[in-house]
């Protein structure tokens, strides 16, 4: 019912442009391709060191390499050095993991991750085995692409101009969903908007975004 | 979870969007922010207290209209705006974190320098012979105390502390706190209260006994930039010193007439935060008490201020105003992280004599602040082993450096120094020294148990079993303590049994972190309520960035610090990577990169994680070419040719420190015969020995306007021809304060 909601209200693809559509595709592309190559670098004596007897990584090169990532993350976060992360950061993590979980789902993670003696920590080896089984399983918490994105937008323009009048957004973002505080509303609004006009020029957001989460951090 | 968390969100929320006057970072968003009731705890999970949670996320239903489809459109817009940029946020945040590592990592590396400087300290104590170059600073007093009192560390630079800070520490009170002739290094005998107030000062004037007026006027003159008399200065600090004296070992203050109490923690010297929260909270008042939690002094420029505020504020109010001793109420402390080159610098000829008074308001300050019974404030935190009982009948006075144990602690029946490593370990568990020095040096950490704070180098890790279980044990419900930065101001650890609270805004760097301060609300009979105000004394040119923007501007400024860092220990460096790349291609791996890094440097960073904004990468094998970690190095990577000079530049924290120690009676210079103990000292400290002949050679051409000693300036003047480039890394910028 879902996704025939979505398609019931689809504007026509040419709308997007076939061009532009090609675009974003080959970006992305090109950076899991960048990303995979990081990651094979990162089979390093001071991550093993860091792990331990810890965690066992699998056997199987292709899931070794995405659980060194997500310890590598869990690393970053680490600060105690003692292999425990504050489960406040799990969003934080998850997010930088190319996952796109809404709140709602940080804390269905978090159930599954957070150690059921001490409350507030997790553990690494529950912490990679659980993501890592996520991104394996890749159907869950997936990051939108360009394509999606822009759908999206261009429904809320009625207009159809591609901009977006930064109020509007503001009052949705704040009122459903997972609202937004009007700080942080206030932020993303600061963020997308031209400077010159007061318009959200979505295209142009939304391509920022992409670019931003393009960036490899492993 | 969504229902309880939204309730307790609620008056954060409101609370910040009323008192906030910066942005969010993106951190925000993923920690706790509510106002809460400490009572509330069990039903709760200290998770992630979103601004939202399950429960309000509307699911659509089967059948609907059009307008209704309308609806679901927007809201499945919403969530996915809502969820994509807080991805975004999420990138955000991870440089924001490293970014924070590296300024952290920096900051308690310092720290771990100072604990270790004990040791050095320790050796000077016991194997520096006397010679007579040495105790220019020490005739007052010098007959009176053994040659180890006569050498020992002292920032007052005056023998009365010298004598103060161990002959004391046996007697416990010999050298009374007193209106007493002090010395200055010239042999002067000038009385700091009787000295004129010259007719052409400006700057405000203070009358005791303390009065309303007379802060208000402090603080209007402080806006201006004024310096306050020293006379004045001498004054209040020797009046805050005995009424401190006088308080027991933890305040006890009550709420039940107050109704309500704030906390706010660590200063550091930026008196803008200061005046922002007594701008927001009112002055202090018995209907309006303030506890401070310590590091008050040291980083900021305007560390003599805020001390003098807050002391003339116990003054006038001492049921209205508790102050906790920092670690960083402690000369040794002050000595490397600007405190005293501020006093000097604003008291000149002076300093010394009001840096003694000084000492005598940090070993009065009391240790610790018991509100109604049940809510500790201490400035660090605690260990397994403290025992607040015990605490409460030590003499605090002998503690005029924390991070010197009293001699008597620190022998051996055969007259053996201990090492601090020795003595911190368990079986001097019960010492007296360590109590005191858990409370103010120690952090929490996740999870469980108590260890040695090897990061900080001082203290313990206290995990959430040690709050519960040190709570418990003294009937207590809350530990609030300060000591670390947060990006938000607080943060609550254990189960909401641990909260810490940092009132210093933009700590590392405009637009790191916000201040705060919190409210406990309601009296004795109501369950404890935090309430927290977080604030920005930014500028207003930082307020209307974007994240990225400011982000950014940190993230550079941070990876500056780590670049000179890095620069400092190039020779090691080099060697290191040298060793990893037999062949001399220049290039090695990643790996071998972090782990040369993180070895030469030792500091703790995500290097594989920095390593993209340190050194490029060869793009046909994807090794690390090494060379361009050191970029802004012009010098040969060799390190056959290392001169003198550089290796004190390398060590110019620790060098500046020891200057201050050598220079007994902060006239700040040193004599030749105190500079080539300095390099004996540092040699030994570095374990790389400076022959006799450059050392006298160094000393000579050092000494710039051939009088035969050697100031700071000259010093620095050295290494700034040695090494041109570093010209800006002198942080000597009081110029504006010499007007």
């Amino acid at each position: 019912m879902d996704r025939g909601m979505e398609r019931g209200m689809e504007p026509p693809q040419d709308d997007l442009g076939d061009e532009e559509e090609g675009d974003f595709e080959g970006g992305e592309e090109v950076e899991e391709e960048d990303n995979y190559h990081t990651v094979k670098a990162a089979n390093a004596a001071d991550l093993l060191e860091y792990v331990g007897n810890a965690y066992t990584f699998s056997p199987d090169p292709f899931q070794a390499d995405i659980e060194r990532r997500v310890a590598l993350m869990f690393q970053i976060f680490d600060t105690s050095h003692q292999r425990l992360v504050d489960v406040r950061e799990v969003g934080t993590m998850v997010r930088s993991l190319d996952l796109c979980p809404t709140e709602a789902e940080v804390q269905e993670i978090i159930g599954h991750v957070e150690e059921s003696t001490t409350k507030g920590v997790v553990k690494l080896e529950s912490f990679v085995k659980h993501i890592s089984f996520v991104i394996m399983e890749g159907t869950k918490y997936r990051q939108r692409t360009k394509e999606e994105m822009m759908r999206f937008f261009y429904k809320l323009d009625k207009e159809k101009k591609g901009v977006i009048d930064p109020a509007k957004i503001k009052a949705q973002i704040c009122k459903d969903g997972e609202p937004f505080t009007f700080e942080e509303a206030d932020e993303m609004v600061t963020f997308a908007m031209d400077k010159d006009d007061g318009l959200i020029h979505y295209e142009q957001y939304v391509d920022t975004i992409v670019a931003a989460l393009s960036i490899s951090i492993l | 979870m969504g229902g309880g968390a939204s309730v307790h969100k609620s008056k954060g929320q409101d609370d910040s969007d009323s008192c906030n006057t910066s942005q969010r970072d993106g951190s925000s968003s993923q920690k706790q922010k509510s106002g809460f009731r400490i009572h509330r705890k069990k039903k709760q999970k200290e998770a992630p207290r979103q601004s939202t949670g399950t429960g309000q996320i509307r699911p659509h239903q089967g059948s609907m209209g059009k307008a209704e489809r309308g609806k679901t459109i927007s809201l499945k817009a919403a969530i996915l705006i809502q969820r994509w940029y807080r991805q975004y946020l999420a990138r955000m945040e991870i440089r924001r974190r490293y970014t924070w590592n590296i300024f952290q990592t920096i900051e308690y590396a310092g720290e771990q320098d100072q604990m270790k400087l004990y040791n050095f300290f320790n050796a000077l104590l016991t194997h520096m012979p006397q010679k007579p170059g040495i105790d220019i600073g020490s005739k007052d007093g010098a007959n009176e105390t053994s040659s180890l009192d006569s050498v020992s560390v002292s920032s007052g630079g005056d023998a009365s502390s010298t004598a103060a800070a161990s002959g004391e520490q046996r007697t416990g009170g010999r050298v009374k706190l007193r209106k007493r002739k002090l010395f200055a290094g010239n042999g002067a005998c000038i009385d700091l209260e009787d000295v004129t107030v010259e007719n052409d000062y400006k700057g405000p004037h203070v009358k005791l006994p303390m009065t309303l007026q007379n802060i208000q006027e402090l603080i209007d003159g402080f806006k201006k930039k004024k310096i306050l008399h020293v006379k004045y200065v001498a004054q209040i600090l020797r009046v805050a010193a005995a009424n401190l004296k006088a308080l027991p070992n933890f305040h006890q203050p009550s709420t039940s007439l107050s109704k309500q109490i704030t906390i706010c923690g660590d200063l550091h010297g930026k008196l803008d935060d200061l005046l922002v929260i007594f701008y927001k909270n009112g002055l202090p008042s018995p209907e309006n008490p303030y506890v401070f939690n310590g590091d008050y002094v040291d980083r900021g420029k305007r560390s003599v201020e805020i001390l003098l505020v807050l002391l003339s504020c116990f003054l006038l109010c001492p049921d209205g105003v508790f102050l906790n001793r920092g670690n960083h109420e402690d000369h040794i402390m002050n000595m490397r992280y600007g405190f005293i080159r501020e006093v000097r610098l604003k008291y000149k000829v002076f300093s010394g004599r009001l840096l003694t008074l000084i000492d005598q308001v940090y070993r009065s300050l009391p240790l610790g602040t018991i509100i109604d019974g049940r809510v500790l404030v201490v400035h660090g935190g605690i260990s397994e082993t403290t025992d607040l009982k015990l605490i409460t009948d030590i003499d605090r006075q002998k503690y005029v450096s924390i991070l010197r144990p009293p001699v008597l602690e620190t022998m051996n029946s055969d007259g053996r120094v201990i090492p601090l490593s020795e003595l911190y370990s368990s079986s001097h568990n019960g010492s007296e020294w360590k109590q005191v020095l858990d409370l103010l040096w120690s952090d929490p950490q996740n999870g469980t148990g108590c260890s040695p704070n090897t990061f900080r180098g001082g203290g313990s890790y206290f995990g959430s079993d040690v709050t519960e279980k040190v709570l418990k044990k003294h009937g207590l419900q809350l530990l609030i303590r300060s000591h670390e930065c947060k990006p938000d101001g607080y943060e609550f650890m254990h189960s909401n049994k641990c909260l810490t609270v940092f009132s210093a805004s933009n700590y590392y760097e405009e637009g790191s972190n916000k201040g705060a301060y919190v409210r406990l609300l309601g009296g004795p009979s109501e369950a404890v309520e935090p309430y927290f105000v977080q604030f920005n004394a930014a500028t207003p040119k930082l307020r209307s960035m974007t994240i990225r923007q400011r982000v950014g501007l940190v993230e550079a400024s941070a990876l500056r610090e780590l670049r000179t860092r890095i620069r400092e220990r190039q020779d090691a460096l080099t060697q290191a990577f040298n060793n990893y790349d037999p062949d001399s291609k220049g290039l090695i791996s990643v790996s071998d990169w972090c782990v040369a890094l993180e070895e030469s440097t030792d500091l703790k960073l995500p290097w594989r994680l920095l390593r993209p904004k340190l050194a490029e990468l060869d793009s046909a094998t994807g090794l690390v070419k090494f060379a361009t970690t050191f970029q802004e190095e012009t010098q040969s990577d060799s390190e056959v040719d290392v001169t003198v000079a550089e290796v004190l530049y390398r060590n110019k924290s620790s060098l500046e420190t020891i200057f201050r120690i050598i220079d007994k009676d902060n006239s700040g210079y040193i004599s030749m015969d105190e500079f080539a103990e300095a390099c004996d000292l540092l040699g030994k400290h570095l374990s790389t020995p400076i022959p006799q002949q450059q050392k006298l050679e160094m000393a000579k051409s050092m000494d710039m306007n051939k009088d035969g000693k050697i100031d700071l300036n000259e010093f620095m003047e050295t290494f700034r021809i040695v090494n041109a480039e570093h010209e800006q890394d002198d942080s000597l910028d009081y110029e504006e304060l010499d007007d």
